[in-house]
């Protein structure tokens, strides 16, 4: 019994000690760990490889500097599909605080692509293969405003461009030449997507979520309001995997190379819960 | 190892550290990282907020350009403001009221199609929904966990009738799957933390410290 | 390359039956175009459509890719005459389909296949609004006790015995959220409670239109109590607009100020099991509500007393008896016993028969 009362008093600082460890050791020693694809991710995918070539990919960066881990790979993973796909891409951002981030990771995989393009062809050149809308003033009313004319709207982009000079937007309108609407988001927006743009605009909506609020968004997979989910690290690995796998498209892989950690910290999280658990059933017996 | 000799970086690394200190205790370290935190937040948003909304869409278009319907929504916004004069703070319901009207209004419709036919549809039992879930045979028991687990929600959230007799069992069914959503949406959570402390890990051990690659 | 130079000679087939129509159940401004595919569709790079004013000079208005058969031409002058071509596209050879018979876009006062929605938002409202005129007729409309509410009075007891604050914070939500308006309601009768025991509130903010009410709220409640004097303009204040610069600060607060009692009850996010871990660890007694389904677990796991959902707006109703929320509860009831119906009729239709059931909930 002895031992059940240690446990029961150990400090939360050796347990925040242990877990850091168990996280940095397969980051320092890194080891190689499959990557199984989920359907939801699959769907995913295959919408956004769907797309027709008159069609664009709308990219909504909504993560923060505190989101950034889970959902900045999920954007890499899909600019490299759309850029290798040659899928126009609008991005854009709800709020403020990720328009920084939204261009870091814009600037990232342009410079992947250019880094090896022979050609004008080839590379990924701005206006014409994609657009930054950046941000204006609320998430609702974008959305619904985008359904009547993009370019009204964003009248400049994040550059201070006129949109409507720029070569990509004469031919995309409204949702109507959208293919889909990838929301990357920690809060409720991919629901606002789907309440605002797909009900009244008839647009598909795939979305990237934080895993904290995974078990919110699965309703709207199963129902098919959602075209895609991906959630957390383990779903950003699971496209990076498919964007390599199945469109040869090299790069590092943020997600992937973290999902060691993850498992081994998961593993230890199970054994604390099943030792705090035989600890409280003892310890109420013995009362 | 190949520490980074770049500046901001150690600004942004130590910032991190002193603010993971708080796992140890509350300490000055922290209360400076915190303190800098919303200082820079909000010092930031009000100049973000001054030449992206306030200069482009409001004072350039009226005072520059003319154009001055947009006078209505500039005195609506300045009523905010009349919060810091006692005899007249009444009239920030004015754009309060505005604000909630139109959101309400845009979301009404839209929640109800969402977020209750919609759901409606996913729920009820039909052929249709067991193959939407694509696992063959199985789609039929998923699908009936899904409508029961569903009406014994919804039971347990009535709050017109003590909880006695059927109800009384429904609402007992259905607190048990609110709390099985509950366990799922913690584990998932636990994913998520890891992942955040993963990346701030990478970042000091990465681009701070240089031990990864 | 016989191929190619078959093509090349005898050209390739246009798409045929063209027809134009106004787009229906929209705004205006638009014009669906539909065809059947050209024999030739396997070939072609895909089809452009050219559109005309007069049925002379055309113009290419959009490019579709092959095996597609409909066009929605978004950019049209309601009340003016179109007619339209469609062209099959093969490099550069291009075959014209007969003209389309003229059409003029309009918008429709009415979206008919949303017309579920609209009986559905009567149906819901209606019930809200009958239930609210009753309760306001003074009928007394019954709602089972809520466990989380009944420690509110001890909470705020335990504060003022112990001479500390009380801290309540309303989350990161914006005044549309349900959450944030039926917290709003909660801290106007906590605040009544500290203006009557003379017990220090502190009300910090994420959102400036949020604190711009609430302090109208406890503004109010002092004075409804007779105590105006008692109303420390500083005890509602703004913070910071940043998730989690706002949850670094309420945090910050808890350890100094160690709060008798901390109030989570809103719309919250991440930040739910920082403030409740925080709080847990102060020793404070926490309560806690959130219709946040993620956040939930952790203040369950954390907090002494949580409202789970719907109860927080049934707490807000109960606690402040205003004939609009038991309303508005009851017709949610009401609504709640209408969607169960509805699923189970639903599913008895959809198991029995062969009616395209779900087709109703489109």
């Amino acid at each position: 019994m002895k031992i059940i009362d240690i446990l029961a008093k150990i400090d939360r600082r050796i347990i925040y000690l242990i877990l850091l460890v168990v996280v940095i050791l397969p980051l320092i020693f890194p080891s190689a760990q499959s990557v199984r694809v989920m359907p939801p991710v699959e769907k995913f995918f295959n919408a956004v490889d769907n797309i027709p070539e008159e069609k664009a990919l709308i990219i909504d960066f909504d993560y923060t500097p505190q989101d950034m881990p889970e959902l900045e790979p999920m954007a890499i993973a899909l600019l490299r599909h759309a850029f290798k796909k040659r899928i126009k891409v609008l991005a854009l951002s709800l709020y403020v605080q990720p328009l920084g981030l939204a261009q870091r990771a814009l600037t990232q995989v342009t410079e992947e692509f250019n880094s090896t393009a022979e050609t004008s062809a080839d590379s990924i050149i701005y206006g014409r293969d994609y657009v930054f809308l950046g941000w204006q003033v609320g998430p609702i009313l974008a959305m619904l405003s985008m359904g009547e004319s993009i370019t009204n709207f964003y009248n400049i982009d994040y550059y201070g461009n006129r949109t409507d000079t720029l070569l990509l937007m004469k031919h995309i309108k409204n949702y109507n030449n959208v293919g889909i609407v990838a929301a990357l988001s920690p809060s409720d927006i991919p629901r606002y997507w789907v309440a605002y743009a797909q009900n009244r605009f008839g647009v598909a909506v795939g979305a990237g979520v934080t895993s904290v609020s995974a078990s919110e968004f699965y309703p709207y997979l199963q129902t098919g309001q959602f075209s895609g989910l991906m959630i957390g690290m383990k779903g950003a690995a699971e496209y990076e995997e498919m964007v390599e796998k199945e469109l040869s498209v090299a790069g590092r892989r943020k997600a992937s190379e973290s999902l060691p950690s993850i498992t081994y910290a998961h593993l230890l999280i199970i054994a604390f819960i099943i030792i705090g658990n035989i600890g409280h059933f003892v310890k109420r017996r013995q009362k | 190892m190949n520490i980074s000799l770049d500046p901001w970086i150690w600004i942004s690394a130590l910032l991190t550290v002193s603010i993971f200190s708080f796992l140890y205790r509350d300490n000055p370290f922290y209360r400076f990282a915190e303190h800098i935190f919303v200082g820079v937040a909000n010092g930031w948003a009000v100049t973000f907020y001054w030449h992206n909304i306030l200069v482009p869409s409001l004072f350039d278009p009226l005072f520059r350009r003319g154009q001055l319907l947009l006078i209505i929504p500039f005195i609506i916004g300045i009523l905010y403001l009349t919060r810091f004069i006692p005899r007249v703070s009444w009239l920030v319901r004015i754009p309060i009221g505005i604000t909630m009207g139109y959101y309400v209004g845009a979301s009404i419709p839209a929640d109800v199609q969402a977020y209750i036919i919609k759901q409606t549809q996913g729920t009820i039992l039909t052929s249709q929904n067991f193959q939407a879930w694509n696992a063959g045979n199985m789609g039929v028991v998923w699908s009936i966990i899904l409508f029961v687990g569903v009406i014994c929600t919804l039971s347990y959230f009535y709050f017109s009738k003590e909880h006695k007799g059927v109800l009384g069992i429904t609402s007992r069914i259905g607190i048990i799957f609110v709390m099985i959503g509950f366990g799922a949406a913690f584990g998932y959570t636990v994913m998520a933390r890891i992942s955040l402390l993963i990346g701030r890990l990478q970042f000091l051990l990465g681009d701070w410290l240089g031990v990864i690659h | 390359m016989a191929v190619i130079l078959l093509i090349g000679l005898i050209g390739v087939a246009p798409p045929t039956h063209v027809r134009a129509y106004d787009t229906p159940d929209d705004g205006g401004g638009s014009i669906m175009v539909e065809w059947h595919l050209s024999q030739d569709d396997a070939i072609l790079d895909g089809y452009e459509i050219y559109r005309s004013n007069d049925g002379d000079v055309y113009e290419k208005v959009g490019f579709i890719g092959r095996n597609r058969t409909r066009y929605e031409d978004s950019n049209t002058e309601d009340g003016e005459n179109y007619f339209y071509k469609v062209v099959a596209l093969k490099d550069t050879l291009k075959m014209y389909s007969q003209a389309s018979q003229p059409v003029m876009s309009s918008p429709q006062w009415f979206d008919l296949p949303k017309l579920n929605i609209l009986i559905a938002c009567v149906i819901f409202g209606g019930l809200i609004l009958y239930f609210v005129y009753h309760a306001r007729k003074g009928k007394e409309l019954y709602i089972r006790k809520i466990a989380g509410l009944q420690a509110i009075d001890d909470a705020v007891g335990r504060a003022t015995e112990m001479g500390k604050p009380i801290l309540y914070t309303t989350g990161t939500g914006l005044i549309g959220d349900i959450a944030t308006i039926a917290s709003l309601n909660i801290l106007g009768e906590i605040a009544k409670k500290c203006a009557r025991y003379d017990t220090q509130l502190i009300n910090p903010h994420l959102d400036p239109i949020v604190y711009t009410v609430a302090r109208e709220v406890v503004k109010e409640s002092y004075t409804q109590v007779g105590r105006p004097d008692a109303f420390d303009p500083d005890s509602v204040y703004f913070i910071t607009d940043l998730q989690f610069a706002y949850a670094a600060a309420v945090s910050g607060i808890m350890v100094r100020e160690k709060p008798a009692t901390n109030f989570l009850i809103g719309w919250f996010m991440a930040e739910s099991l920082i403030l409740a871990e925080t709080g847990a660890s102060t020793g404070a007694i926490q309560i806690a509500g959130t219709d946040r389904v993620p956040q939930l677990p952790f203040f369950i796991t954390a907090c002494d007393y949580t409202l789970i959902g719907e109860e927080l707006y049934a707490a807000s109703a109960y606690i402040s008896k205003e004939p609009l929320l038991l309303g508005a509860i009851k017709g949610e009831d009401l609504g709640k016993l209408i969607i169960g119906a509805a699923l189970i009729a639903g599913s008895i239709i959809g198991l029995l028969t062969k009616l395209p059931i779900l087709n109703l909930f489109k």
